[in-house]
């Protein structure tokens, strides 16, 4: 599978009250066509601001300080007796101009937020916000030609029903007030998908819902994924949801990646020993009764001095070492890469 | 329409109560209307006389029924001074008020959005400062003396009006309208000041929101993401404002008729209030306020119909 | 630098030239304010007529720093009066509740919806004229909006722990709302009165150009305005002098109003 998107030493700082703070530190990864990656990691660990950073829509008060976002554009299709076209040049998301910008957000990539009941206008009817997108990219079957008025309300009916919204016709006229939180959520993603964008990034979609809901949402994300081969980024503090639709995982704390792997590996072999404990503390049912353990100590803010190794504070097995130097990656299994010394340690005693 | 049945007997009883308070004002507070107007040394036969034809030598309550009756009828009485029925005189004058405030409100509106706008655009800027400043002083200028300044450099400097010459609009509209710019100029400006200032704090307030990510996540311009959607949300939230400006339009467009001259509502209300013309004074008020509460609530059944979070939870 | 504090230096500097300008009045101005000296009608300002003369000869400094002491007075008096007939109807009304706040809250809303030079016409009207009257109109002008403010500010405080707490140990009513809940609501009576006081000198230059503000021969600087209007094309500086001191005063209290509202707000 080739690559869509790679992080490449991406460091984000945060400037407020005069000081400067960091806070993604040094990451690097990859997001592959047609894949569900996750990244997880407790609430403040870079995650979200990540991924802000992917779409341009970091706040005033953060802003790249390093490093490269690479957008891969896959070659445009072409008609099948048309020789095809070679796929554009690599852009590099943090240093776009507004324009480039403009073209990629909602056409290429596209995410969906956390709340949504604030994410949507709310003086404006539902079926005219998924119908901005097209609008504005004029995303049409045949090159060249301006979407006409039907077009574009069959293809808002069209994406509703895909995202599973019921009588699609009616509530087109509706406003976001009238709408329930998982019914507003869909809309989000409708108004994210209806371009068929390359790559989706879902910001803890789920969250604000109520359980049953997230299940329908978390369905409907890996159809998406299927039917259009939209590669998808799923952003969550929670393991367990992480694991019901990733195909791959990264684990962030403190604005460092600790690990990455494919979900199976990771949770049956966990490297790092904050992966560890997070896997600890997901609730299950044979361990009921029993106090669910949780880590020790607390995330550090992003306006503290951190360690090179920034669990070390909180990890059993830290040593000098951790203090002193960034740990490398290590690879413990297949794609399955550690960034840990202890780890590094006792591979350089076996062999 | 549980809402508008709701508003419209509140709107009643303050009408009922502005009635009141109006009557109890120029019938209870000051003692006797006709020694005011005639002074101390006025002999007791000119006084009776004036009670009779003023009315005030009938019982309190009869006095109100008749007073009210009569403005149910269009007839709130004689004015004193111009010997004229009061309804002939407002209603020959009532036009000119109108389109004067009409016209205020056009220029407020006109000027305070694109400013407000920009300012938002500007923030944290030398530009924004330099709006604040304006605005700053644009409400630290009472009107007449606005108007003063107009009337000198656009009028005798400049000459682009000339002030003391009113126009009729019956004669000549559009002479009427040049006329009338500056007037309204003079007081739209404080208010425009007002309102840029609120519009700008809304419209960094609705910058702030979840919207606005999600229409920069999509591909939106700067200008799309205020323009389709920002603006809309800020002007819904000043709304209100607008409405209790109508208020401060109208307190404005008294003192400025009496600077430029114009033979409008509010130049009739002074005059009757330093002749001590009771029955045309009294009328004058009461129109004022009833004028001002009904477009009131008429903003607010507006606010109703435009912001679809109130119009349809009120269902 | 703080918050607001800029602002809050320029206002204070401001007003505080034109308040002394207005006490320095009290005990000496160049010349007399009421003698007229056809030598020297309508004399563009010099350093003999630091702002120039009128169309009777009269010095206009003079005549405008006396205005400052006549309009200060009249708005100081307004405020002061407000504040405390406001302070006591809005306690009573916020901490009372019950038949009396809504009686006193009707009487407030209804006065409201007329405008306020609209009350203060009627007032004037109806009562003999003395210097008097215009502080009584004004000064009812502005009790619907901050009787509202203090009655707002006393339902906040009145359910809060700390208030909740001192009644659990006993502290009678009066005290309770003088010594806890009166405290707490001044910063936002301090800027009310500050913007008050602003309205209040828009409204009595306003009244005094209408003719119906302090009596003459007091000058005031509404009545200087309007006299100046029919000379404002020979001797524009009769206007400029006492329409730019109604400016500063303003602007100098706006910027002290906005200085603290950004501090305590």
């Amino acid at each position: 599978m080739s690559n869509l998107l790679e992080i490449k030493n991406l460091t984000i700082g945060i400037h407020e009250n005069g000081g400067e703070y960091t806070a993604v530190d040094d990451i690097s990864y990859e997001v592959r066509r047609g894949e569900i990656l996750g990244i997880v990691g407790e609430s403040g660990c870079g995650k979200s601001i990540t991924n802000l950073a992917v779409m341009g829509l970091l706040n005033d008060q953060l802003s790249v300080t390093g490093g490269e976002i690479i957008y891969h554009e896959p070659a445009p299709k072409t008609a099948e007796n048309e020789p095809p076209k070679p796929a554009p040049p690599p852009v590099d998301l943090a240093r776009v101009s507004a324009r480039e910008r403009q073209h990629i957000n909602g056409k290429e990539i596209s995410m969906v937020y956390q709340e949504p009941m604030t994410s949507l206008d709310p003086l404006m009817k539902i079926g005219k916000q998924i119908a901005e997108p097209l609008k504005l990219h004029g995303v049409n079957s045949k090159p060249g030609v301006k979407l006409s008025k039907e077009e574009i309300h069959a293809r808002v009916l069209k994406a509703m029903n895909d995202v599973g919204i019921p009588e699609a016709e009616r509530r087109m006229e509706l406003y976001p007030h009238q709408l329930s939180g998982g019914m507003r959520q869909r809309v989000v993603i409708a108004i994210a998908t209806i371009c068929h964008p390359r790559l989706l990034i879902a910001d803890e979609p789920t969250t604000a819902l109520d359980v049953t809901i997230q299940k329908q949402v978390l369905a409907l994300l890996k159809r998406i994924n299927r039917q259009y081969r939209t590669s998808i980024v799923f952003v969550s503090h929670d393991l367990a949801v992480i694991n019901q639709i990733c195909d791959r995982v990264v684990v962030m704390y403190a604005g460092r990646i600790v690990e990455t792997g494919p979900t199976r590996e990771i949770l049956e072999h966990p490297g790092h020993e904050y992966t560890k404990g997070l896997i600890r503390s997901i609730p299950r049912r044979e361990e009921k009764g029993t106090p669910l353990p949780n880590i020790p100590g607390q995330v550090p803010s992003t306006t503290e001095q951190r360690d090179p190794c920034p669990f070390a504070p909180r990890c059993a097995l830290a040593a000098d070492l951790c203090r002193q130097q960034v740990p490398e990656a290590v690879e413990v299994g297949p794609e399955h890469m550690v960034y840990c010394h202890m780890i590094s340690r006792k591979q350089g005693e076996e062999t | 329409m549980r809402y508008l049945i709701r508003k419209t007997l509140v709107l009643l009883a303050t009408m009922f109560t502005i009635t009141l308070l109006t009557f109890a004002a120029f019938h209870i507070i000051p003692g006797d209307p006709a020694m005011l107007i005639l002074g101390t040394e006025a002999s007791p036969e000119k006084l009776e006389q004036l009670r009779h034809t003023l009315g005030t030598d009938l019982p309190l309550l009869v006095q109100y029924r008749n007073w009210v009756a009569g403005l149910l009828s269009g007839n709130p009485g004689t004015s004193i001074r111009y010997s004229m029925p009061v309804a002939d005189l407002v209603g020959s004058r009532l036009p000119v008020t109108v389109l004067l405030g009409l016209m205020t409100i056009i220029l407020v509106i006109a000027a305070s959005i694109p400013l407000g706008v920009f300012a938002a655009r500007k923030k944290d800027t030398v530009v924004e400062q330099f709006i604040n400043f304006f605005t700053m002083l644009g409400i630290s200028f009472p009107g007449f003396f606005l108007s003063i300044l107009f009337m000198w450099i656009f009028g005798l400097v400049l000459h682009l009006f000339s002030p003391g010459n009113y126009v009729s609009y019956k004669d000549n509209f559009g002479g009427f309208m040049q006329f009338m710019f500056f007037p309204a100029l003079s007081i739209a400006i404080p208010e425009i000041a007002i309102l840029t200032k609120y519009i700008r704090t809304a419209m960094i307030d609705e910058l702030g929101r979840g919207y606005v990510r999600t229409a920069r996540g999509v591909g939106n311009s700067v200008n799309g993401i205020l323009y389709r959607h920002v603006l809309k949300n800020a002007i819904v939230s000043v709304i209100p404002l607008i409405g209790m400006m109508i208020g401060s339009i109208f307190s404005g467009s008294i003192i400025v008729e009496q600077v430029y001259g114009i033979p409008g509502i509010g130049r009739l209300l002074i005059s009757s209030v330093t002749s001590r013309d009771f029955p045309l004074t009294q009328t004058l008020v009461l129109y004022v306020a009833m004028v001002i509460v009904v477009t009131n609530y008429i903003v607010d059944i507006l606010i109703q119909l435009i912001d679809p979070r109130i119009r349809l939870s009120s269902e | 630098m703080k918050d607001g504090k800029i602002e809050f230096r320029i206002g204070c500097i401001l007003t505080g030239i034109i308040a002394g300008l207005a006490v320095i009045s009290l005990f000496y101005t160049p010349y007399d304010i009421n003698e007229m000296n056809t030598a020297v009608r309508m004399q563009a300002p010099s350093l003999q007529h630091l702002f120039g003369t009128d169309n009777f000869g009269r010095d206009i400094f003079s005549r405008a720093i006396v205005g400052a002491r006549f309009t200060l007075t009249v708005a100081i008096s307004t405020v002061l009066s407000c504040t405390l007939i406001s302070s006591a109807l809005g306690l009573i009304s916020g901490y009372v509740g019950g038949i009396i706040d809504e009686v006193i809250m009707r009487v407030v809303d209804a006065i409201n919806s007329f405008p306020g030079i609209l009350i203060a016409l009627i007032i004037v009207t109806v009562m003999e004229q003395s210097n008097y009257t215009i502080v009584i109109a004004l000064c009812i002008m502005f009790i619907p909006s901050f009787t509202r403010m203090v009655r707002t500010g006393t339902l906040q405080y009145k359910n809060t722990d700390f208030v909740k707490m001192a009644r659990i140990f006993g502290v009678s009513g009066i005290r309770l709302a003088l010594v806890h809940v009166f405290p707490n609501i001044f910063p936002l009576l301090l800027s009310s009165v500050i913007v008050g006081l602003s309205n209040a000198i828009l409204a009595e230059s306003s009244m005094s150009y209408l003719g119906l503000g302090i009596q003459p021969p007091a000058p005031s600087w509404g009545r200087m305005l309007s006299e100046a209007q029919s000379i404002i094309f020979t001797a524009p500086w009769c206007a400029l002098a006492p329409g730019m001191m109604i400016v500063l005063t303003i602007v100098g209290l706006n910027c002290i109003g906005e200085g603290v509202r950004k501090r305590f707000l």
